[in-house]
């Protein structure tokens, strides 16, 4: 069953000019997609309409097989959590643990298990030390990470993330990257990224590209990154590790192009051995 | 002239239970005319130190001497003004800074504010605005209107325009996609190299730092830990793990190479001879 399946789907927040225009696409049940494209392509438009804080001009959308209209949303926002890129666009409780707590009092989660879930979540994402401070007093980064343990407490079904790492340092971003792909392979949820790290969307299994409110590509990151003439039009540039690898085949080294440092580590090493 | 910085400390709310020394002993020579990149992770001092250069904030202990002024505690600064002329501090998401009807009034305001006639100001907000990758069709325009990308640019043109020997930049590219980023580093590349402007600029991608700068200086917890050289630095990539930096990732394949028995010299920084060490190495692929 596909967790999300979009067609024809179009959307205008002025009524003139549409920022999507017959968008289709379907994310398979525990898939991790990864959404890029340049700055004003509709990326986040697409994250609103799933859901279901704006609705479509047309087409439809689809959740985990059910229609999303104003009559299924509540429903089936148990299902889908989101992280914004701004994270101040989300906090509503007093206190770091309060507003972890949100979501789980809203899940009706027993009292008594809420204290250790929020205790875990807040420590996978190292802000233990944090659960009695305003989330108005913490910085940029600190916010994002609060959001993500939101997020974490519940693990619904599909999570989008809106450039949800943007104002962390890059380990900051790696431990949080590490977060979602646990999410992905230890508890099979559906991940939806939109990102502009490329070192992100060769980890995960398929690739949507925008451009001016279109799909223009899709495919798994290596499929994608072979248009990287296109690419480069789009402003997008391909991961660091396949550009080593590219120069790797073309030597001769290696046979096969890939698109992560393990890969390409991996690749070396069998051939290391057979010396 | 080199900026000195000498036993520099601060410490904000001192005397109170709030007291929190951010600075501890800071010595530092920063070249003139050179690109350096001030890194650590957050919390380490830079934002405060930064502040220090042009007057924001006063040291509790040491000195310092850029463009021709001392600063000292307890010392109030002659002439602020022309300190803060001489050096243009850009603050991180400079974008949420701007408040006029106009981009002409806007970057306008600096020089205004430093008795510039308003003719004479709004020509040079004219000579200032191609620099920044604008024409004068946006003159007119209100700042609010403009992408992300663009509202940087027209805060940055803000501090340009006063011609500033010394620019400090603290994270100037956070947030911006990898376009708007490299854009907005060669903007900064061509002040240092066409006009010798000398760059501060905090950071935190390793990448920007290895490609565009000549020096780094990395803080923890308020202290000095490293000075040196771009090239010298990334070289020891101990140095960047153990102040919980990631490596740009030509240092992370090198690092896992390493790790598996390849041997890669510490000097090769470039995927050229990285490729070129790795061919003798392994046989090749018919």
């Amino acid at each position: 069953m596909d967790a999300i399946k979009v067609s024809g789907l179009s959307f205008s927040y002025d009524g003139k000019k549409d920022v999507l225009s017959d968008v289709a696409f379907s994310i398979p049940k525990g898939c991790y997609t990864t959404i890029i494209g340049h700055n004003g392509s509709g990326k986040s438009t697409i994250a609103k309409l799933l859901i279901g804080l704006m609705s479509p001009k047309q087409g439809s959308i689809e959740i985990l097989g059910q229609s999303l209209n104003e009559e299924s949303v509540y429903k089936l926002r148990d299902h889908v959590g989101i992280v914004f890129q701004n994270p101040d666009n989300q906090f509503i409780g007093s206190t770091v643990a309060d507003d972890i707590a949100f979501g789980l009092e809203n899940h009706c989660v027993p009292q008594e298990q809420m204290q250790d879930i929020i205790e875990d979540v807040a420590g996978r994402v190292g802000m233990l030390d944090f659960l009695n401070s305003e989330p108005t007093k913490l910085s940029g980064g600190q916010k994002q990470r609060v959001a993500i343990a939101g997020i974490l407490a519940i693990e619904p079904e599909i999570i989008i993330f809106d450039e949800s790492t943007s104002m962390l340092d890059p380990q900051g971003k790696a431990s949080i990257n590490e977060q979602i792909q646990k999410l992905h392979s230890e508890k099979d949820r559906t991940i939806l990224s939109i990102t502009h790290d490329m070192e992100e969307v060769a980890q995960s299994e398929y690739v949507i590209v925008l451009k001016d409110g279109h799909v223009v590509l899709t495919g798994t990151p290596m499929e994608i990154f072979a248009h990287e003439k296109e690419l480069a039009s789009m402003m997008l540039d391909i991961p660091f590790a396949l550009k080593v690898s590219k120069e790797l085949t073309k030597e001769k080294i290696t046979n096969q192009e890939v698109c992560t440092l393990e890969e390409v580590v991996n690749q070396l090493c069998q051939l290391k051995s057979t010396i | 002239m080199s900026i000195e910085i000498n036993h520099l400390e601060h410490t904000y709310n001192a005397g109170t239970p709030f007291s929190h020394q951010a600075l501890k002993g800071i010595d530092l020579s920063i070249p003139e005319g050179k690109v350096t990149a001030i890194i650590g992770q957050t919390g380490s001092g830079k934002s405060t130190l930064v502040q220090h250069l042009n007057g924001l904030l006063i040291p509790s202990a040491g000195t310092l001497d850029i463009c021709g002024f001392h600063i000292q505690p307890l010392l109030k600064i002659k002439d602020i003004k022309q300190l803060r002329k001489e050096v243009g501090l850009v603050f991180q998401f400079p974008e949420y800074q701007l408040f006029e009807e106009t981009i002409e009034k806007d970057i306008a305001f600096g020089p205004k504010n430093f008795g510039i006639e308003e003719e004479k100001a709004n020509e040079l907000v004219r000579k200032i605005l191609p620099m920044v990758g604008l024409d004068e069709s946006y003159l007119q325009r209100s700042p609010f209107e403009l992408s992300g990308g663009q509202k940087r640019r027209v805060a940055i043109a803000g501090i340009l325009v006063l011609d500033p020997q010394v620019l400090v930049l603290d994270e100037p590219t956070a947030g911006l996609d990898p376009q708007g980023a490299k854009e907005m580093m060669t903007l900064f590349m061509d002040l240092n190299k066409k006009q010798g402007k000398t760059i501060l600029l905090v950071s935190h991608d390793m990448e920007h730092v290895m490609r565009y700068c000549d020096h780094v200086i990395v803080l923890d917890h308020g202290k000095v830990l490293q000075e040196n050289d771009v090239r010298t630095f990334f070289e020891h990539p101990e140095w960047m793990i153990e102040v919980g930096i990631n490596p740009p990732a030509i240092i992370r394949l090198k690092m896992m190479l390493q790790e598996k028995g390849f041997k890669i010299p510490d000097s090769i920084l470039d995927m050229p001879s990285l490729v070129e060490c790795i061919k003798g190495q392994v046989n090749g692929h018919e």
